[in-house]
């Protein structure tokens, strides 16, 4: 009983059988792909959501800077006793810091997207090499 | 902005006694005065003891096995460990694993916190901005104190930008300055700001669904079941970004990039 099918595909044509085996594992491919494709989260909301997460981030980075530069003059107005005049320059150094935030979380961002874009070129072409790293960063 | 949107469904709903911003208030559940000042037990208080106790339990009770191979509780604990692990190294290098602990509580208490308040009735934490800002004060304080104890007084090299013009030089470094106070700022009113947000609306679509009733409801409750799918992923989002720029800052102050 365990003998034969050891002794089957043994004994047909050793090219017939890798051609079987080829077949068959271009069907589980086919399958597995498709099994994917339906069970993987759409990555379409994920990003939505990041892309609403960014704006908010990118929102309030803005307004953090305002904030704190429009408080930072109230105060030395107050210490000093020139009512508008800090106040309008340090939310003008405000607006600033906040523009620098801003444009280094875009940077950061993008170097992020840069860096998962390679991961996920590299996880195809090399299923062995990278796939485990991924894995194991997940 | 999430004031006018429950305002609007306010007047809607047509004197409903109806008021999306009550989920936020503050309730005294046991009143304490101390030297006049009022320490009360709140219901804020009561979920932040839970969200210690929850998380204390989900580390401490399912590590207790410490078996090879992991079972499900085990293998969760074992999973938030890693993931902050990670985050640390990835973003602040293996020097900044020193601070695992830290950033671990941080992470947990803060996902802990979000993803209790999705639970009908239970009270966000992170939806008032004194906690999210004192968390943010810590990070921010904490990190101070890393930049100066390790690189002296030429951590204040942080704001002065390499390569700039003499001439610039001081209005720079007040920028940068500036920059760098809106740390906490920033971090503290994405957090607060993403959970109160999203409570407000989940609750606007809730009365939404009540006013229409059978015949109308159907729709904003639909949205309700999206928007609260979406308020799941904010609640981890937020627990994360706060949890990763807690470790970039911590990388600036270690490596002064």
């Amino acid at each position: 009983m365990s003998k034969a099918p050891e002794n089957g595909p043994g004994s047909v044509d050793p090219a017939a059988g890798q051609a079987d085996l080829d077949g068959r594992r271009r069907a589980l491919r086919a399958s597995l792909e498709g099994a994917r494709r339906r069970n993987d989260p759409p990555p379409d909301t994920s990003a939505r959501g990041g892309a609403l997460g960014m704006a908010l981030k990118i929102a309030t980075e803005l307004v953090a800077g305002l904030l704190v530069g429009g408080g930072i003059g109230w105060f030395l107005d107050d210490w000093v006793g020139s009512r508008p005049l800090f106040f309008l320059l340090f939310l003008a150094l405000g607006a600033a810091a906040g523009f620098i935030n801003v444009f280094r979380s875009a940077h950061r961002m993008n170097a992020e997207a840069q860096r998962e874009f390679e991961l996920g070129t590299s996880d195809r072409n090399d299923p062995a090499g990278t796939a485990g790293e991924s894995e194991r960063r997940d | 902005m999430a004031t006018d949107s429950g305002h609007g469904a306010d007047v809607a709903g047509g004197g409903h006694a109806f008021d999306p911003m009550h989920q936020f208030e503050i309730q005294r559940i046991l009143p304490l005065n101390i030297g006049g000042l009022d320490v009360s037990f709140t219901n804020s208080a009561l979920f932040m003891v839970i969200i210690v106790v929850l998380v204390t339990l989900f580390t401490a009770a399912s590590m207790g096995s410490r078996a090879l191979v992991p079972g499900r509780m085990q293998s969760m604990a074992e999973l938030s460990y890693e993931f902050v692990a990670n985050m640390i190294r990835e973003n602040a290098g293996t020097e900044g694993m020193k601070f695992f602990p830290f950033v671990f509580t941080l992470f947990m208490f803060i996902l802990f916190a979000n993803m209790l308040g999705m639970i009908p009735y239970a009270f966000t934490v992170t939806s008032h901005i004194i906690v999210t800002f004192v968390l943010a004060l810590v990070v921010f304080v904490g990190v101070t104190i890393v930049g100066f104890a390790k690189h002296g007084i030429g951590f204040l090299k942080l704001f002065a930008p390499a390569g700039a013009p003499i001439v610039l030089m001081p209005l720079l470094i007040v920028i940068e300055l500036i920059s760098y106070l809106t740390r906490p700022v920033s971090l503290s009113v994405r957090l607060f700001a993403n959970m109160l947000a999203g409570h407000t609306m989940l609750k606007v679509f809730a009365s939404f669904v009540v006013m229409l009733g059978f015949v109308g409801g159907w729709l904003p409750l639909a949205a309700m079941v999206a928007f609260t799918g979406l308020e799941f992923l904010v609640a981890f989002l937020q627990a994360y970004v706060f949890a990763i720029l807690t470790c970039i800052y911590l990388n600036d102050a270690l490596h002064m990039h």
